[in-house]
C-alpha cells in the first residue's frame, strides 16, 4: 500500500508514508474480514474506511426513523458503537447486519430518551393535503420523478416508528426478513405481517394526496 | 513502482534548475517557483491539501501525470525554506499533495498570513480532485470525475465539471457553471452563482448570502439561505421539486416561457406575487398557501412539477419571462 | 371471495401466504378490478421504495466521531483464547520479545490514544496528542505560529458571527413555538455547545497542531447546521428529508 513521498526532491523511507485503505467504490479492495482485522490492528485510515463504506446506510437509517434534525446526532451515536463494539463482534451476524442493528438501536433509543415532539404546525402533512375531488379540473394527480420522491418520503414520515422501520429496513435497504428478524430482535413472521400492514398504510397516506400506481410506476 | 519512482526522483531533483528562485514577487516578497511532474499511470483520485495559499485545478486531456506548479513566497530567505510542498503516490491509485510549514523541528499543515504556497495542478480529466484550502481560492474546472473542494475564507470556483460536485466553504462566495452531475453545495458567508447546471439534484445551503440560480435543468432543485434571496432563472420542468427557501430575504422565481403543471406551497409574509399565472384552486392550510397551476398546452399525462417556496419574513414572486426577453439581472 | 384487506394482498405478493390461500387470492385478483389496481399499487410502491436515496451524511459527521472516540476510554482489548499449542509455541520467543515490545509500549501507546496513528513519527504530519511523548513543543516567540494561530481565531470568530446571527434569529422564530418544541432545541444547543466547549479545549491544548482546529470548526459546522435547520423547520421536529434538509 505505500508508494514514494518525495519532498522537494527529497525521498523519505516509506515506512514514512500514510498507508491509507481505499474508501469503497465498486471493485473494493479490501473485504469485509480484511477491514474487521484492520480496524482491531489500528491500522491508520482503517476506521475511516469502515465508516466510509456504512456511512449513508447508517445515516439514511437515522434519517427516516428521527428525522433529519437528529440525524447526525444518532448516526454518530450509531459509528461509536460500532467502533466500540467491533473487537468483541464474533461474525455470528454479518457485519452489515450487525451494523444495521446498532444503528437501529441508536435510533429507537434516541426516539425513547427524547420523544417526537407533536407539531402544531401544518407543515407538510400529507394528510391535511388535498383529496382528488378538491382539486378543480383535476381527474389524476400525476407527479413525476422528483416531486414523487418527496412525497414518498413524506408518507414515510408520517408511518408510526415501527412500521417505519420496518419498510426501511426491508424495502428500502432491500433486507431478508430473516435480517431483519435479527435487527430487531423479533420473529421472522412479525417482520413480514409488520411490513405488510405498513405497506398498506403508506399506500393509504399516498392515495390521500392522489399518488396512484402510474405515477410510482413513472416516477 | 520503481521505474516511476526513478522518473519521480529524476524531474524533482531537476526542478530546482528550472525554478526561479529568488524572484522578488513585486510586494516585498520572495517567490520560489518549482515544477514538479508526478508520473500517475493509475490514478484514481488527487487529494490536495494546501492551507497555504491557493489551488487551481485543471483538467487535460495528457494522461498518467500529474503537473503540479508549486509558487511559495516569503518576506525572507528564512520563512521561504521553511515551506515544503508534498507529494505521494500511493498503490491504492491516490496521489496526495499537501504543504507544510516547519515549526519547531516538525513539518505541519498550517495557514499563513505573511507567507504561501500558491499550486497549479493539472491532472487528467477522468482523475477525481478533493482539494481543500484555508484562505486562498479553490478552484476546478475541465474535468470528468467530479471535484470536492473545500475552503475556510477563499473563493470556490468550479465550471466544465461531469460527475458530482460537493463544496464547504466559511466565507468567500461561490461560482458554479456547467456541470453535469449532482450539485451539493454548503457554504456560511457569500453568495452563490449557480448556472447551466444538469443532474440529479442541485442541493445548495448558504447561512448569510444570496443564491442565484440560472439554467438550472435538475429534477430537485433545494436552494436555501437564512438571510439573502433567493433567485431562480429557467424552465419549469415537468415532475421536478424545486424547494426555494430564506428566512428574511425574498424568494423569486421566473420561469422562461410557460412552465410545466406544477403544485405550489408558498409561504410569506407579504401576499404571493404571481402575475401572469393562473393559479387555481387556491386555499390556506396554516402558514402556506397551497395552489396548482394547470399548463395549458401540456399533454394529457405530463408530470406535475412542485414548488415549495418559502420567506417567513420577506416576499415570494413567481414570474413568466418570454424567452426571448433580454436577459434578468 | 370477499375482497382482502390490503395487507393481505401485500403478504400475496411476496409469497408470504399459505398455497391454498395464494391459489384462492390469485383467482380472485384476476377477476377483481379494485383489487387488480389495489396489488398494482402496492407493487408500484415498493418498486418506488427501493428506488429512494441514501443520502450523503454531512462531512461534520466523521469529525464528529472520530473526536468522541478519542475522548472515549479505551475499552480492554479482548485477548483471543489462546490454545495449548499457541502458549507452547509463544513461549521460547517471549523474553526476546519483551524487551522489545516495552521499548516500543512507550513509544506507541501515547499516539494510539490520540489519532489511531500506527506509528509515531517525529517528522509526519498528524494530530499529535496532549499526553504524546513526541509532541515536540514549538517556541511560543515563533513569528509563524502566532501567524497561524491569529488565522485561525479569525476563522473561529466568523463562525461564531454566524451562529450569533442566527441565535438572533431563531429566538425571533421561536416565539410561535410549543414549549416542547423548545425544550428539545435548547437540549440539543447544550450539547452542540459542550461538543464547542470540549473541541476549543483540545485546539487551544495543542498549538501548532491544525487537528484541533479542524475538529473546532467542524463543532461550529454542526452547530449552524442545526440553527439553520431549526429556523427553517420553525421547530417541525418530526419531519423528515433525507436530502439533509437545513
Amino acid at each position: 500500500m505505500l508508494g514514494v513521498t518525495a519532498i522537494d526532491g527529497l525521498r523519505l523511507p516509506p515506512a514514512q508514508a500514510k498507508a491509507k485503505a481505499k474508501e469503497s467504490s465498486g471493485d473494493t479492495v479490501m473485504t469485509e474480514a480484511a477491514l474487521i482485522e484492520a480496524v482491531r490492528r489500528g491500522d491508520a485510515g482503517s476506521r475511516e474506511a469502515l465508516y466510509h463504506r456504512y456511512k449513508r446506510r447508517v445515516y439514511a437509517l437515522a434519517v427516516r426513523i428521527v428525522g433529519a434534525m437528529d440525524a447526525e446526532e444518532v448516526a454518530q451515536e450509531a459509528f461509536i458503537r460500532i467502533f466500540r463494539g467491533l473487537p468483541k463482534f464474533r461474525g455470528d451476524a454479518a457485519l452489515s447486519t450487525w451494523i444495521y442493528r446498532l444503528a437501529v438501536n441508536a435510533a429507537l433509543s434516541h426516539r425513547a430518551r427524547r420523544p417526537p415532539v407533536p407539531s402544531e404546525a401544518a407543515g407538510d402533512d400529507i394528510e391535511g393535503a388535498p383529496t382528488e375531488a378538491t382539486l378543480e379540473g383535476r381527474t389524476e394527480s400525476p407527479t413525476g420523478d422528483s416531486a414523487l420522491r418527496t412525497r414518498l418520503e413524506q408518507a414515510l414520515a408520517r408511518l408510526p416508528a415501527g412500521y417505519r422501520t420496518v419498510v426501511v429496513l426491508h424495502d428500502i435497504e432491500g433486507l431478508e426478513h430473516e435480517e431483519v428478524a435479527q435487527i430487531l430482535g423479533c420473529h421472522v413472521g412479525t417482520s413480514k405481517s409488520q411490513l405488510h400492514k405498513a405497506r398498506a398504510k403508506l399506500r393509504e397516506l399516498l392515495a390521500t394526496v392522489g399518488i396512484t400506481a402510474r405515477a410510482l410506476e413513472e416516477g | 513502482m520503481k521505474g516511476p519512482v526513478l522518473a519521480t526522483l529524476f524531474l524533482a531533483t531537476m526542478a530546482p534548475a528550472a525554478a526561479r528562485a529568488g524572484a522578488d514577487g513585486g510586494d516585498g516578497l520572495i517567490v520560489d517557483r518549482r515544477e514538479i511532474v508526478v508520473p500517475a499511470r493509475t490514478a484514481e483520485v488527487v487529494r490536495v491539501e494546501n492551507l497555504l495559499g491557493r489551488v487551481i485545478i485543471r483538467g487535460t486531456a495528457a494522461t498518467g501525470q500529474v503537473h503540479i506548479i508549486a509558487e511559495k513566497r516569503a518576506p525572507s530567505a528564512e520563512a521561504l525554506s521553511r515551506l515544503r510542498v508534498h507529494y505521494t503516490a500511493f498503490e491504492s491509485g491516490e496521489v496526495a499533495v499537501d504543504t507544510r510549514v516547519e515549526l519547531g523541528g516538525r513539518e505541519r499543515s498550517l495557514p499563513l498570513a505573511g507567507s504561501g504556497i500558491d499550486l497549479y495542478v493539472e491532472i487528467p480529466a477522468d482523475v477525481a480532485i478533493e482539494a481543500k484550502t484555508f484562505g486562498g481560492d479553490v478552484s476546478a474546472s475541465g474535468l470528468r470525475a467530479g471535484a470536492k473542494l473545500e475552503t475556510t475564507g477563499g473563493r470556490i470556483g468550479i465550471s466544465d465539471v461531469h460527475g458530482g460536485v460537493v463544496t464547504r466553504q466559511l466565507r468567500g462566495g461561490q461560482h458554479v457553471d456547467a456541470v453535469e452531475g449532482d450539485v451539493d453545495l454548503d457554504g456560511v458567508e457569500g453568495d452563490m452563482e449557480l448556472r447551466d447546471l444538469a443532474g440529479g439534484h442541485v442541493d445548495a445551503k448558504l447561512v448569510d448570502g444570496s443564491i442565484r440560480a440560472e439554467d438550472v435543468r435538475s429534477g430537485l432543485v433545494r436552494l436555501v439561505t437564512t438571510t439573502g434571496q433567493i433567485v431562480l432563472i429557467g424552465v419549469i420542468r415537468p415532475g421536478a421539486h424545486y424547494d426555494l427557501r430564506s428566512y428574511t430575504g425574498n424568494v423569486r422565481v421566473v420561469s422562461l416561457g410557460e412552465p410545466a403543471a406544477f403544485e405550489l406551497r408558498a409561504r410569506s409574509s407579504t401576499p404571493l406575487e404571481a402575475a401572469g399565472l393562473a393559479l387555481r384552486g387556491a386555499r390556506r392550510e396554516g402558514e402556506w398557501l397551497k395552489a396548482d397551476y394547470v399548463a395549458r398546452r401540456a399533454p394529457r399525462h405530463a408530470r406535475t412539477a412542485l414548488l415549495e417556496l418559502a420567506s417567513p419574513l420577506g416576499g415570494v414572486t413567481i414570474q413568466i419571462q418570454p424567452r426571448n426577453a433580454p436577459e434578468l439581472r | 371471495m370477499v375482497c382482502p384487506e390490503p395487507e393481505r394482498l401485500s403478504a400475496w405478493l411476496d409469497g408470504d401466504l399459505p398455497p391454498g390461500e395464494t391459489a384462492r387470492l390469485r383467482d380472485h385478483v384476476a377477476g377483481c378490478a379494485r383489487c387488480g389496481g389495489l396489488a398494482t399499487e402496492l407493487l408500484a410502491l415498493v418498486g418506488a421504495a427501493g428506488q429512494l436515496d441514501s443520502p450523503e451524511p454531512p462531512p461534520t459527521l466523521w469529525r464528529g466521531i472520530e473526536g468522541a472516540l478519542d475522548r472515549l476510554p479505551e475499552p480492554a482489548s479482548p485477548q483471543p483464547a489462546a490454545t495449548w499449542f499457541g502458549r507452547l509455541a509463544w513461549r521460547p520467543f517471549a523474553i526476546g520479545a519483551l524487551v522489545g515490545s516495552l521499548a516500543a509500549a512507550a513509544v506507541i501507546f501515547p499516539t494510539v490514544r490520540g489519532r489511531f496513528a500506527v506509528a509515531p513519527d517525529p517528522s509526519s504530519v498528524g494530530g499529535a496528542t496532549p499526553s504524546s511523548l513526541l509532541a515536540v513543543a514549538v517556541p511560543p516567540s515563533d513569528p509563524l505560529l502566532a501567524e497561524a494561530e491569529a488565522e485561525f481565531a479569525r476563522a473561529a470568530a466568523a463562525y461564531e458571527r454566524s451562529i450569533e446571527k442566527l441565535r438572533g434569529l431563531l429566538d425571533h422564530a421561536e416565539q410561535g413555538w410549543s414549549v416542547a418544541e423548545r425544550v428539545r432545541t435548547a437540549e440539543r444547543l447544550a450539547r452542540l455547545d459542550e461538543a464547542i466547549e470540549r473541541s476549543r479545549d483540545f485546539a487551544r491544548r495543542t498549538p501548532g497542531d491544525s487537528a484541533g482546529n479542524e475538529e473546532l470548526f467542524a463543532a461550529y459546522q454542526q452547530k449552524i447546521a442545526f440553527l439553520a435547520a431549526a429556523v427553517h423547520r420553525g421547530g417541525e421536529w418530526n419531519v423528515s428529508s433525507p436530502r439533509g434538509d437545513r
